[in-house]
């Protein structure tokens, strides 16, 4: 189960995700964040995985499909609140735009 | 003969499943006393292998998954079975970055997730009869 929380200020869309990312809860709250992307339309959006205590590599994809569709909405997106569990899943993906989107006090 | 235990497993292919698998699997590896680093890895990997059923194996239809975890000595052999499709080309399926998903939300490192995070990884698979994953995991004593 993965829940999301959202809050939006001066342009920037802040993306709150807790619980366990997998196959089965990515694909429930990938719509979620789509709908608001659109809504808010924010210049930056950042997704914050403090309170994620699992992921598998749904997340990688998680992660990289929303960053196209930000770029389509010309957002951009951060990643924020890396644990050592999650930060070496993404890691894994191997892709220097996940280096570039990470990190980074927002 | 070494000491050995075991738990075997069986359920329909549903994702709502996946986060049962790993964890009924790294509650079964607890008696091996692992790191909380070690149990994240376990549970990464099951939950990569039993996703590949569900949407490779049984191309998100109806399907038995089945797991056999096997504790012998300090070691955890985690193997994880699908009647489906099977893997045409195991070699391009196993390639990082190589994904069947259109619409790019897999991102196609399942494998190398499982090759990364345990010791040893084979797969197995015969197009139309299914594929057998079996990965095993060293976890030493503590001081």
């Amino acid at each position: 189960m993965a829940e999301t929380e959202f809050s939006y200020k001066d342009g920037t869309l802040k993306i709150y995700i807790s619980g366990e990312i997998d196959h089965h809860s990515a694909f429930k709250i990938k719509d979620v964040i789509d709908s608001q992307l659109l809504h808010y339309s924010p210049k930056v959006a950042v997704m914050n995985f403090e309170k994620v205590t699992f992921m598998d590599s749904s997340g990688i994809g998680l992660v990289l499909a929303r960053y196209k569709f930000a770029q389509n909405c010309g957002t951009s997106l951060y990643v924020q609140g890396l644990n050592r569990q999650t930060q070496r899943v993404l890691d894994l993906a191997g892709i220097k735009t996940i280096k570039e989107i990470t990190g980074g006090d927002i | 003969m070494k000491s050995q235990n075991f738990i075997k497993l069986s359920f329909p292919s549903k994702s709502v499943n996946e986060a049962f698998a790993r964890s009924a699997v790294s509650a079964f590896c607890a008696q091996l006393d692992p790191t909380v680093e070690q149990i994240n890895d376990i549970k990464t990997a099951v939950s990569e292998a039993v996703t590949n059923c569900i949407v490779h194996g049984y191309h998100n239809t109806f399907g038995i998954i089945y797991i056999t975890a096997t504790i012998t000595e300090n070691t955890l052999t985690v193997k994880i079975v699908d009647k489906g499709i099977g893997i045409e080309d195991i070699q391009k399926a196993m390639q990082p970055l190589f994904t069947t998903d259109p619409n790019g939300e897999r991102a196609g490192i399942g494998f190398a997730v499982m090759q990364t995070f345990m010791d040893t990884l084979k797969v197995k698979s015969t197009v139309g009869k299914g594929t057998r994953v079996v990965m095993t995991k060293k976890i030493t004593p503590r001081e």
